[in-house]
């Protein structure tokens, strides 16, 4: 059932990749993809922020807000177990994407 | 640096959300709001103006509104989309045990809907009121149609029955019987008996119509009468009915006659008539001058093998004398061409004989006796008339009728009749439902706020539908059960009697079970769907506006007016059937018969029944005639023979001096024997030639010719005359043509008249034992009854007095199938027009207070009040100039299936379609006068202000 709905959108994909190593917040998120996909896949707030609210009402990620000094707060998301093993599911059956997701986990450093 | 608490307040203002907790929403609206802040920031951080960084932030994004629907969507604290139709854990009902279980969802379900009608009283009574008549009227024809025509009899081993006479045959004939043998006679019946062995195991007999007879015993009022039938010996034993009480004859009775004078009593006989006596066994009944002892009550649910006939009392054949005295039906003198036929012979198959085996061999058998018999047959022409016989044997596990082949097409139109008003009862009741189901939509929505999914309340709604149907059913059984009553006193008339047993019994409530679901579900499922496409917050806000407004936007098809619309199309077909039937029936009871039958009073006489005997019977007839034509009040008396609609006809083949017929030509005409001044009195006119008279009796007798009979045998040449010689079976006259006469029906009115030949009564030669009297009557026929009884009692008071029918009366009981199917017809069509008139002007009052507010605006702004219901009125008429398009296409094809129960009439007849759409066009304008009239009512103020 899982597998359907990330098929669907490779969005969803990338985003519980992207916060794989640690969590992230939205906007950052959003700038990762944008990069990390060359410019292919473009960032929208009004795009992006309803994949993180699905992802979250299925339970694959969580939000929390987080407060840094002299900032407002802002809400990071980071993997569930449930998120971890979708992930870990999906990546072996998304061959075009290899290459983007390597990319980009690739590039991961901090 | 711009305030940052600008973009919470850009979001609150843009992002409308509904439907979300207040924290989950301020939530999401501090997220998006702090992320457009982090663009607007890089933005600013890569050198663009405010306003640019802004705009740039704002791009984010596209479409406000989308994004606020998605995320009131997805939402995880939102409820559940109502669009998902699977079942959730939750829909699940689980029992105290908690275990889950079919059956206590089942019970919650009709414990929710039992209150539910509990809440609306009237609509539920209307609704069961309703189905009660829909599925009661359908049971009824149902269980008829069961009974008559597939019903195993109740004996042993029906499947092995064969019967070797024709089924749908009864009565008597007296002569010979060429080709497939309807009926045969006593001495036949004996011949096969005795000759069957090979393929039949026993061979039995009984008669073919039961006899009236009177009867006498303690209890009995005197004057009563009942019906006997004759059976041979091995009747009872052959079919294995075990009898209720005492014991029942066997083959002993067959070998000689008079000499067993036993009887079995039917079981309903025994119940109304011997009042259940415990000592019938033994007691003796006296039928005519005979004391006959009852051996044996039948149980109940036997009652002979002709459906539709109830004998009373079941006697031996070889007791005829005693039922029928002054004649003899069994004797066959040898060398006697004529013979008296009626009985149905039957048999059991023997193990392994198919029925083709055993037509074969029976046919065989027959034919071999009647060789033998043919042989002592001196006339050459008369042996080979004898010979020209075979029989046919069928299947007889379902009893022999004369009704089924009557009835059958009737009771299979009548049925698909009664199950489109069915149709239009559902279609009512799901209109009536969807308004319901509209005034639900809170509870509904709180149902689905808790959790429930879609499936699971249609599932919910359906029960509650079934459950409806099947309260309807339970009053549409009593329904069914004098419906069924109904239907039978209908069928039978005062000279005939059908008895036909229609138990509600566990096929017919199998029938009306199915029919109950099958009917729920049909009203039921089209509003169940429509209810649940309810959208929740409206549906919570509460306004009647805007609850009615929440059930999804109807579609190109809203539903309530194709609703009415097809009831106006089923009515209308229904009035054009019971338009078509009724119309026949009228034809068929005013049809032109040749001679005037009003005044026109008629009797039979049958002396032999008390005793007398020839030479005496002429004189006796005459004597009463001259006794009557003297009597006040009458203009004219006569006599006939066959009579006029009594069901008798006699017959022979004719031959004319010096007229040699073409080979092979049918020369074979119908008879009556009429008394002087016969054509005058009952009004025939005379073409040619003159009317009987008393001089006809003596010398060489006349004849006269119907028109037809003129016309086939001597086209345009007089007749008169000419020689004419009637072959009976009994021999041969020969009598001189002195008139023509137009054709007169005296059969039926049905057909063709046919050729007829009329013979003198006195002095033919042809010695009649009976006859039936006409009077012409100066007033009122029936008020001369009294003068005529005492009349008859003056000349011989030993007669029995007879019954006086009048021709429309025995026309009319020969029509009762006509007339059913046009009173059931009339009958549905009516209930089709009140409850479309009842759809029509509820869905248009529905629609009216639906646009209130609308129609408030209107008036306000000027329109005048004819306008607005001018409006109410033109909705009504689209909806049934839409029904009466498919309603009339629908039966233009469909009427041609009755065109053979028609007369007069086509099936297509184009002033029975007219006048049913005019009605329906009446009956709709109707409907729509008062919502119409409401709504050209209404205050604009009030109206507006509930806007």
């Amino acid at each position: 059932m899982f597998s359907r709905e990330l098929k669907k959108g490779s969005t969803e994909l990338l985003v519980l990749a992207l916060i794989e190593d640690r969590p992230r917040h939205g906007y950052d998120i959003g700038k990762r993809i944008e990069s990390g996909s060359g410019g292919r896949l473009t960032f929208r707030i009004g795009s992006l922020y309803p994949i993180l609210c699905r992802l979250e009402d299925k339970g694959l990620i969580t939000g929390r807000w987080v407060e840094k000094a002299g900032d407002r707060r802002r809400r990071y998301y980071k993997l569930t177990a449930e998120g971890r093993r979708a992930l870990a599911r999906e990546r072996s059956l998304w061959n075009e994407f290899v290459v983007t997701i390597n990319r980009i986990t690739g590039a991961e450093h901090g | 640096m711009a305030d940052r608490a600008d973009w919470t307040t850009v979001v609150r203002r843009r992002l409308s959300l509904t439907g979300l907790q207040a924290a989950r929403e301020a939530e999401i609206v501090e997220d998006v709001a702090r992320q457009l802040d982090d663009a607007y920031r890089e933005a600013i951080a890569s050198g663009a103006s405010e306003t640019d960084a802004r705009a740039r932030a704002e791009r984010h994004i596209a479409d406000w509104d989308a994004l606020a629907r998605e995320l009131s969507a997805t939402s995880r604290l939102r409820q559940p989309a109502v669009d998902r139709w699977s079942e959730r854990r939750d829909d699940r009902v689980v029992t105290r045990e908690g275990q889950f279980s079919h059956l206590a969802r089942l019970r919650q379900d009709l414990v929710h809907g039992w209150r539910t009608f509990r809440r609306t009283p009237a609509l539920t009574a209307v609704a069961i009121l309703t189905l009660a008549l829909g599925i009661g009227a359908n049971t009824a024809i149902f269980s008829v149609m069961r009974a008559l025509m597939f019903r195993s009899l109740p004996v042993a081993h029906p499947e092995t029955l064969v019967v070797l006479t024709d089924p749908e045959s009864e009565g008597m004939m007296s002569g010979i019987e060429e080709q497939a043998r309807t009926l045969l006679s006593y001495h036949e019946f004996e011949g096969l008996r005795d000759g069957a062995g090979e393929v039949l195991d026993d061979v039995f007999a009984f008669s073919s119509s039961v006899q009236r007879v009177p009867l006498t015993t303690d209890g009995i009022p005197a004057g009563a009468t009942g019906f006997v039938s004759l059976v041979s010996g091995r009747y009872f034993p052959t079919l294995g009915v075990v009898p209720a009480a005492g014991r029942v004859f066997g083959v002993e009775v067959d070998a000689a006659r008079l000499k067993h004078p036993v009887a079995v009593v039917s079981h309903r006989f025994w119940r109304s008539r011997l009042n259940e006596d415990p000592a019938a066994i033994g007691r003796t009944i006296r039928i005519r001058q005979t004391l006959f002892q009852i051996v044996g009550v039948m149980p109940p649910e036997f009652s002979g093998l002709v459906i539709g006939s109830a004998p009373d009392l079941w006697v031996p054949v070889t007791m005829q004398e005693a039922i029928a005295p002054g004649r003899d039906w069994l004797a066959q003198p040898p060398g006697l061409a004529r013979r008296t036929m009626f009985l149905h012979v039957l048999g059991r198959l023997k193990p392994g004989v198919s029925l083709a085996q055993a037509n074969t061999a029976l046919d065989a058998v027959f034919r071999r006796n009647l060789q033998t018999e043919a042989e002592q047959i001196a006339d050459p022409e008369r042996r080979k008339s004898v010979l020209n016989a075979n029989l046919v044997v069928r299947d007889a596990r379902y009893g022999l009728s004369s009704l089924r082949a009557e009835y059958r097409q009737p009771l299979y139109v009548l049925m698909g009749l009664v199950g489109l008003l069915l149709v239009l009862a559902c279609a009512n009741i799901a209109n009536l439902l969807l308004a319901r189901a509209t005034g639900r939509g809170r509870e509904l929505a709180l149902r689905v706020a808790l959790g429930a999914g879609r499936a699971r309340l249609i599932r919910q709604l359906l029960t509650e539908s079934v459950m409806l149907a099947g309260m309807g059913a339970a009053a549409g059984l009593l329904v069914a059960y004098w419906g069924d009553r109904l239907l039978i006193r209908l069928v039978s008339g005062n000279a005939t009697s059908v008895s036909l047993d229609t138990p509600i019994d566990a096929g017919v409530l199998a029938f009306a079970a199915g029919l109950t679901i099958l009917t729920g579900v049909l009203f039921g499922l089209a509003p169940a769907i429509r209810a649940t496409a309810v959208d929740l917050n409206l549906a919570l806000r509460g306004t009647a506006a805007n609850i009615a407004g929440a059930t999804r936007r109807p579609g190109r098809w809203p539903m309530g007016k194709v609703l009415a619309g097809a009831q106006v199309g089923i009515s209308v077909l229904l009035l054009i059937a019971a338009g078509l039937f009724v119309r026949t029936f009228q034809h068929l009871a005013d049809a032109p018969v040749g001679y005037d039958t009003d005044r026109l009073l008629m009797f039979r006489l049958n002396p032999l029944i008390d005793g007398h005997k020839q030479p005496s019977l002429e004189p006796l007839f005459e004597q009463v005639l001259q006794r009557l034509e003297s009597l006040p009040g009458v203009r004219g008396a006569t006599l006939s023979y066959d009579g006029l609609f009594y069901g008798r006809e006699l017959g022979a083949a004719v031959s004319f001096a010096g007229m040699t017929p073409p080979a092979g030509a049918d020369m074979d005409t119908a008879f009556d024997l009429v008394a002087p001044k016969y054509f005058s009195t009952i009004g025939i006119p005379v073409r040619l030639g003159r009317d009987v008279a008393s001089e006809d009796s003596t010398g060489l007798p006349g004849c006269w010719l119907n028109q037809t009979a003129a016309s086939d045998f001597f086209k345009d040449d007089s007749p008169l005359g000419r020689r004419m010689t009637a072959h009976f079976s009994f021999g041969d006259l020969t009598f001189e043509v002195r008139g023509v006469v137009a054709d007169a029906r005296s059969q039926s009115v049905r057909g063709d008249v046919g050729r007829r030949v009329y013979l003198p009564f006195f002095g033919s030669g042809v010695k009649p034992t009976d006859a039936v009297f006409e009077i012409r009557a100066a007033g009122d026929p029936k008020a001369l009854v009294p003068g005529l009884r005492a009349a008859i009692q003056e000349v011989n008071n030993s007669v029995t007095l007879p019954t006086f029918f009048t021709v429309p009366e025995l026309i009319g009981e020969g029509l009762a199938r006509d007339r059913l199917t046009a009173q059931l017809s009339m009958l549905f069509s009516a209930l089709a027009l009140v409850l479309a008139s009842i759809g029509l002007y509820g869905v248009l009052s529905y629609n009216v207070g639906r646009r209130v507010s609308e129609i408030g605006v209107r008036l306000a702004l000027g329109a005048r009040r004819g306008g607005i219901i001018g409006l109410v009125v033109r909705e009504a008429l689209m909806v049934t100039v839409a029904g009466l398009a498919v309603g009339l296409a629908a039966a233009l094809a469909a009427t041609r299936l009755v065109e053979t129960m028609l007369f007069g009439l086509t099936p297509r007849d184009p002033l029975t379609f007219v006048g049913a759409a005019a009605v329906l066009l009446v009956v709709a304008a109707l409907s729509a006068a008062a919502p119409a009239w409401r709504a050209s009512r209404t205050d604009p103020l009030t109206a507006l202000r509930t806007e």
